[in-house]
């Protein structure tokens, strides 16, 4: 499998520019954390926010993937993931923890409703919509068929479990996980193309 | 590995697998090369679109992160090699060597406090406890077992501020098992998570030994399902030197009726 080292946003100057600034946070330097912070902060928000649909929230997740990010920087490796990839996989991962927490304590605490779960909002829609979106982003999330891009939308922006993706579309799970997976794999072929 | 647990890779990269499928996927990943390839892939594709969904968080989180990082020490770079970014580099702090007492360390939050509790707590022990997993004594309490699903107590247990992970050892080199046990003393909680273990039979449970000076205290039990287990269970307040587990009749025993399959020291 070709490793892809390079993407067309974290293009090799903001690759070499966050590594750089990787290299002196792991020295302790604080104001090139500083600096991280400028470059990721939009980045890291945005996913969290998606997710978790929540500003305050989202702000303090967004504060545990930079106290994270500090506590890691000697571990990161640069030959898994460019700087940018490694910020955006934490910042994900801890907006989906915080989310399926919140959502298991609200299903205790109305267990009795059966709570039905709202299908929210059409992220990647206005992805595409938004003028400042590159083109080959906007053209990769167009090719998704609407049913892929449904259940990407579900499944990576906001954060849903296959099975949530499931039960909401009302689909079998084995479907959910095809969409999904097939939507993904439509995705790294087309911005792979870029590279 | 099968057909089965590469198809996850997709899911697994984006976050979007179940709890209960964690654990043995990520087991998986740790030896299969193409998996690691393909999350790597598509970890770095879905972070394509994070310029487009850039937003700016309010202009006062600057302050209090770099004020909060300035309080935190950075963990060091040492750790297992061959360990992939991955929910392993994400979240979890193992110690890799069961019997190495300061590899410990804290999964997230307060970092500075969890040494100070460490150090009371290793205080308040009296001689060494090496040699205690293989004296097992007798009082033994239970604990409650929850089922699987309750994410978030197990996410709170896991980012309690005094939280302590340690990975247990199996007593033989039997396949694919592993263990490990997140203990949070201020809450008298653990989380137990597992995969690749036995399945036993309707009437066995596995249970967790506290390791103290000169023998072993019965603690909770659990069960597994498709040989994986991540639960919180409820545990007593007391010092430990480390874990021992046992497979036990339902309810578990005063004194361990069976050898210990998986311990480590702290």
């Amino acid at each position: 499998m070709s490793s892809r080292e390079q993407s067309p946003h974290a293009t090799a100057p903001d690759r070499d520019r966050l590594t750089s600034l990787l290299r002196r946070i792991v020295d302790g330097d604080q104001q090139a954390f500083a600096m991280l912070y400028d470059e990721l902060a939009p980045a890291v928000f945005g996913i969290v926010r998606n997710v978790l649909r929540d500003a305050a929230m989202s702000e303090e997740v967004t504060q545990e993937v930079f106290v994270d990010l500090w506590r890691q920087a000697k571990r990161y490796d640069p030959s898994k993931a460019s700087p940018r990839t490694w910020a955006c996989t934490i910042a994900h991962r801890k907006a989906v923890d915080r989310v399926r927490s919140e959502q298991a304590r609200r299903r205790r605490e109305d267990r009795d409703h059966q709570s039905s779960v709202m299908v929210a909002a059409d992220t990647v829609t206005e992805v595409i919509e938004r003028q400042e979106t590159r083109g080959e982003v906007r053209a990769a999330l167009a090719s998704l068929s609407p049913a892929q891009r449904e259940a990407v939308t579900l499944a990576y922006f906001e954060g849903r479990t296959y099975r949530d993706v499931a039960t909401l579309l009302s689909i079998p799970e084995g479907t959910a996980k095809t969409r999904i997976r097939d939507g993904l794999q439509k995705l790294r072929t087309r911005m792979g193309r870029e590279l | 590995m099968t057909t089965d647990l590469h198809q996850l890779a997709p899911l697994f990269a984006i976050d979007a697998l179940e709890a209960t499928e964690l654990t043995q996927f990520e087991l998986h990943l740790s030896t299969c090369v193409t998996c690691t390839a393909e999350v790597a892939e598509l970890r770095q594709v879905v972070a394509e679109f994070s310029d487009a969904t850039a937003s700016e968080p309010p202009a006062s989180l600057r302050a209090t992160v770099l004020s909060a990082i300035a309080r935190t020490p950075q963990l060091d770079a040492d750790r297992k090699a061959g360990s992939e970014l991955d929910r392993a580099s994400l979240d979890r702090d193992v110690s890799h060597t069961p019997l190495a007492s300061n590899v410990i360390e804290p999964v997230s939050g307060q970092v500075a406090s969890l040494a100070d509790a460490r150090n009371k707590r290793r205080r308040r022990l009296s001689a060494p406890l090496a040699a205690a997993a293989a004296v097992l004594m007798l009082v033994a309490v239970f604990g409650l077992s929850r089922g699987p699903g309750d994410t978030d107590v197990i996410s709170e247990v896991v980012s309690a501020p005094d939280a302590i992970v340690t990975e247990l050892a199996p007593a033989s080199a039997a396949g694919d098992a592993m263990l490990e046990i997140v203990w949070s003393a201020d809450r008298d909680q653990v989380v137990v998570r597992g995969s690749g273990l036995s399945e036993l039979t309707p009437e066995q449970e596995y249970q967790i030994w506290f390791l103290v000076d000169g023998g072993a205290i019965g603690s909770a039990t659990f069960v597994v399902e498709n040989g994986a287990v991540n639960t919180v269970l409820d545990v007593e307040d007391r010092d430990t030197g480390g874990w021992g587990i046992t497979i036990e009749p339902v309810g578990g025993s005063d004194v361990p009726t069976s050898p210990v399959i998986f311990s480590a020291s702290m």
